[in-house]
């Protein structure tokens, strides 16, 4: 008998059934595509590293002059247990040419130092899409994915480099994901050949070589210190293997907001699957009642329930289960796009496992439900579990009370304070969407924000920039004679066509700070101004240094090696030492947020320069960066002028993008899933209200005011939930925001576009919501006198 | 003045593929002030005529006149508005909205039906007033579980009589409650037939059918016969229980 009440159960009640099905399957593929994208991005980078055979430490020198003193004194350090070096050929953009479709265009860097490499180096190795070593043959070359993506580059198209007269092409064979060169904070960037195509480029003038030496040692610190102390006058950078963690870190912010995202849909789909499971089986129990009333068994009762749902949850699993696999690799592609993740096979077995979980997890959940039976009364169980007994006053509003409150406002408002626990779900899917949606748009207001371009050293109010200044063809500049004469030629070349401008640049060198009376050696990348606004910066405290023996140190050296202003500490510069007075530090995003600010009157002219930052602009002009920009490009099409903005994206910019990209995706899948859930529940609400809203027919409620009635109260959930998750998404922002931007060494404000945040986007959630459940509530058309035998 | 018409009422319903005449050529019709009791076997059309006439379910064929104005050829929405302002409904069942107080159940249709802030002092006062009538005052903010039947039922009653109706079309309204109970509610029907208000009734109790000016016999599908039994008085309420049940024996009642 009891199969037959089964069968009679499922093909009766086919819209509960197909709702609980769906929040089965949403469940599954939620938490199954969830935990195994954290399990990949929780240990992301690691593996990533694992991959490229990262060193401990890797240092940079501008020539190989100094080769064999370096591998001796590699050789005289017991705790390094290994070393390797390579070569790479330094080369301006400007120097390749990308060739397809009859198209020719000049490569665009972002501002990175270009380099070409050759396959075979044993550290941070360049690896294909899926994390095997690069395998070219003659004729091919490597790019990264953010090269390609920047010039439109596709797999085929060509690449003309010329070297010291000579043009040599090479076909885009392979997309490579670089670890060191591959990313834009790096400020490096590489395109790799075969060895064969490699020495044949170089054999022609092999002085634009670089030696990039990497060793792993049981020490790093130690090392470090003694390598500082060797003075060896060609080393222009060095990183610890810990640098990558920074280099990563806006992307592992796009990681972490996928983790965030996986936790709240896993919390979602889990409360919403108890909720539909408690209030099904709610629906039940007046069944339930009447079956006892006859004298059928509990355990033949609970057979009923527990064949149904664990036959709906096996189902809706693996459904769910096939489902996750794609829509988690979906997820994870804004991630994997600039990092190798692993073995994907294992995120199959991750799946496999939540899909078992959901499984137990609903079948333990009606072993539960249906244990009550045992305890109540067959009549209890008629009445709804309902006992008779009541303690409490009722809980609502008055309608007579509200004089300024419609009729189907107050009924929506007052069936949320009745049945506070019923809606408490769909209040905290709604908070948590909200949230969810706000953090991704604020990290991205943030990214593009003025805020941001300081904390890069940008002033937003220049005229415009210049991404570099070296005359055509010639080698990058490593002086600041060079860079001062270049400077005054810009000038002097823009006041030949009428354009008044006064140009600075910031000149970065290694300087060798000793920061105590212990003889404790610090080595920040110093910014040096050279011209007027060479260094522009805010201050925290203190004020910028002016005087010859004055400097300035961010917040985060600062507090790390117990420094504070008027503090003393000795500078070597151009082997001489010189005691300077810290006069003020700052936050900013040079170097991670380590890096210090000499003064304009010391000379550094004897420093090697790794480089410099953007030269600033200054003029009068009526014009917006962007428009000067235009005209300027016109009329020095040589140089390349960009906007704060455009040297902010250098830095940030494919990171920006990739946010982008996933913001507007994650949005609609936000929308669209709690569209889903709204509608689902608007759907199990009118299944078992079906008897009040015939008699609401029935005394002559018109369908259009029953349905305006219905989306009310959504609409009185989103505006609740709205109360509520307006201020947790400004504490997200405060503490989990701020202190993932704070990772990359500055301390800055989030940014917020209210209009955006706060106006458009819970609109555009509140009319996706009001459309999901006015569509639900389209079965109130065909609810009739006849189905008031099912009210209460 | 006719209230209700109906003329060729037909009503069928198909299940299963087999069609189901529940009216056949159904002719009805009811004066203003009347009070008038359908009767008849289990599975006879009572409540599928009451539920046609009263616009709550379409009809397979005939016309239904309500004050002169064809109720068929209505939209839904004007159906809809008509039930609300001019008729009133009292359940066997006492459908009321779980989450309102009997108070607010009560005014909720006149609301519905004039939204107007300026109104609602007016429809306060009516509930009130109507509340004292029926002795359910004291039970006004109470929620629905914590009544009686009979004042639940007579809580009905209020809320079909908050819009003024013209008529009020009441299906078995003593059918769930208890003789005490079934004649205070009534009672309750009668002062208001006596104040005006047209009432078309559904019932398997002669003891209530009684109580009806007119009472219609329906037998499969068809009114078979009708009784005029007069005006109710209290004190003849004996000699038209006992005319009513020698009208339905023979009948085969």
């Amino acid at each position: 008998m009891w199969f037959e009440i089964l069968k009679k159960d499922l093909m009766k009640q086919k819209g509960v059934n197909l709702i609980l099905f769906l929040f089965i399957t949403l469940s599954t593929i939620f938490l199954a595509s969830s935990v195994s994208n954290i399990c990949l991005v929780m240990n992301g980078l690691d593996t990533y590293m694992e991959y490229a055979n990262v060193s401990d430490v890797m240092t940079v020198f501008s020539g190989g002059e100094e080769n064999e003193r370096f591998e001796k004194w590699l050789n005289s350090r017991d705790e390094v247990t290994e070393y390797d070096h390579e070569k790479l050929y330094e080369i301006k953009a400007e120097d390749i040419t990308i060739k397809r479709e009859h198209i020719t265009d000049i490569l665009n860097t972002n501002g990175a130092s270009l380099y070409l490499a050759k396959t075979g180096g044993k550290y941070a190795k360049a690896l294909d899409n899926v994390g095997k070593e690069l395998s070219l043959a003659p004729g091919e070359v490597a790019a990264t994915v953010g090269m390609m993506e920047r010039n439109a580059l596709h797999i085929g198209d060509t690449l003309e480099i010329y070297i010291s007269g000579k043009t040599f092409a090479y076909q885009i064979s392979v997309q490579s994901k670089d670890i060191m060169y591959g990313n834009e904070m790096s400020g490096m960037a590489r395109f790799v050949f075969c060895e064969e195509d490699y020495d044949k480029m170089v054999s022609t003038n092999t002085n634009r070589e670089i030696e990039v030496y990497g060793f792993n040692t049981t020490n790093p610190k130690e090392t470090m210190d003694s390598m500082n102390q060797q003075e060896f006058k060609l080393l222009v950078n060095s990183f610890e293997r810990s640098i990558y963690s920074l280099l990563y870190v806006f992307d592992m912010i796009v990681a972490a907001l996928l983790i965030v995202v996986g936790f709240c849909l896993i919390l979602i789909s889990l409360m919403i699957l108890k909720f539909s499971l408690s209030f099904t089986m709610e629906e039940k129990y007046r069944e339930i009642g009447v079956m006892k009333a006859i004298g059928m068994r509990n355990f033949s009762i609970r057979k009923i329930y527990l064949v149904k749902y664990f036959a709906l949850v096996v189902t809706g699993a693996i459904v769910g289960f096939l489902i996750s696999i794609p829509f988690g690799k979906g997820m994870m592609d804004s991630v994997s796009k600039n990092m190798v993740l692993g073995d994907s096979t294992n995120t199959a077995v991750i799946n496999l496992v939540c899909s078992i979980v959901i499984i137990l997890f609903v079948t333990g959940m009606c072993v539960v439900f249906t244990k009550k039976l045992k305890k109540i009364s067959a009549i209890e169980a008629i009445r709804s579990g309902d006992s008779g007994e009541r303690y409490q006053k009722r809980r609502g509003l008055c309608l007579y009370k509200r004089k300024y409150m419609g009729t189907i406002s107050f009924l929506g408002l007052n069936d949320i304070l009745c049945n506070t626990r019923r809606y408490l779900v769909l209040f905290f899917t709604f908070c948590i969407s909200f949230v969810l949606i706000t953090v991704p748009l604020n990290t991205l207001t943030t990214m593009e924000s003025d805020e941001m371009a300081s904390k890069f050293n940008l002033n937003p109010d220049a005229a415009i920039y210049l991404e570099t200044v070296e005359e055509q063809g010639a080698a990058p500049y490593h002086n600041t004679k060079d860079l001062e004469h270049a400077l005054r030629r810009i000038e002097k070349e823009m006041a030949a066509k009428g354009y008044t401008a006064e140009l600075s640049v910031g000149a970065l060198a290694f300087i060798e700070y000793t920061i105590n009376d212990v003889g404790d050696v610090i080595k920040p990348l110093s910014n040096y101004p050279i011209g007027k606004n060479g260094s522009f910066c805010e201050y925290q405290a203190g004020l910028a240094p002016k005087l010859s023996n004055e400097v300035a140190f961010s917040k985060k050296i600062m507090e790390e090696n117990n420094l504070e202003i008027g503090d003393t500490v000795i500078a070597k510069i151009g082997g001489k030492e010189q005691k300077l007075i810290i006069t003020g530090y700052y936050s900013d995003y040079m170097q991670l947020g380590k890096s210090a600010r000499l003064n304009p009157a010391i000379d550094i002219s004897n420093e090697i320069l790794p480089g410099y930052w953007k030269a600033t602009v200054e003029m009068e002009t009526t014009l917006t960066q962007q428009e000067l920009a235009d005209v300027l490009k016109k009329e020095f099409p040589r140089y390349n002028w960009v906007t704060a903005q455009e040297a902010l994206d250098a830095n940030i910019g494919s990171i920006k993008n990739t946010m982008q990209t996933l913001q507007i995706p994650m949005t609609i899948m936000l929308c669209v899933l709690i569209m889903l859930i709204s509608l689902l529940m608007m759907k199990l609400f009118i299944v078992q209200e079906k008897g009040q809203l015939a008699m609401l027919k029935s005394i002559g409620w018109r369908n259009k005011a029953i349905r305006l009635w219905l989306v009310m109260r959504m609409v009185w959930m989103v505006i609740l939930s709205m109360i509520v998750a307006v201020p947790l998404s400004m504490l997200c922002n405060r503490f989990v925001l701020r202190n993932i931007f704070a990772i990359m060494g500055a301390e800055l404000q989030i940014q917020v576009d209210a209009l955006k945040a706060y106006i458009l986007y819970p609109t555009m959630l509140l009319i996706g919501i009001i459309f999901a459940t006015h569509l639900a509530t389209g079965s109130v058309k065909r609810i009739n006198t006849n189905d008031m035998k099912i009210a209460d | 003045m006719n209230v209700l018409r109906a003329k060729n009422l037909c009503k069928t319903y198909i299940v299963n593929r087999r069609h189901n005449n529940v009216l056949r050529n159904v002719n009805l019709e009811i004066e203003e002030g009347e009070m008038v009791g359908i009767m008849g076997p289990s599975g006879s059309g009572k409540t599928t005529l009451l539920y046609t006439v009263s616009g709550m379910d379409t009809v397979t064929a005939g016309d239904i006149e309500f004050f002169g104005e064809e109720l068929t050829k209505l939209s839904a929405d004007q159906v809809s508005d008509l039930r609300l302002k001019r008729m009133g409904f009292v359940f066997q069942q006492m459908y009321m909205l779980k989450n309102l107080s009997i108070y607010d159940n009560i005014i909720l249709p006149a609301y519905q039906a004039d939204s107007r802030k300026e109104q609602r002092r007016k429809i306060n006062e009516r509930a009130k007033v109507l509340m004292a009538k029926l002795g359910i005052s004291e039970v006004a903010d109470n929620d629905i579980s914590e009544v009686s039947g009979g004042q639940l039922q007579r809580a009905c009653i209020a809320r079909s009589m908050i819009n003024n109706p013209k008529i009020i079309f009441a299906d078995e309204p003593t059918g769930a409650l208890n003789k005490q109970n079934s004649e205070e509610v009534m009672k309750e029907l009668n002062k208001l037939n006596e104040d005006g208000t047209t009432i078309m009734m559904v019932t398997h109790d002669v003891k209530v059918a009684s109580r009806c000016e007119r009472v219609f016999y329906i037998e499969d599908g068809n009114i078979r016969e009708e009784k005029h039994l007069g005006k109710y008085k209290e004190d003849m309420a004996r000699e038209r229980e006992r005319e009513l049940n020698n009208w339905l024996m023979k009948l085969g009642w």
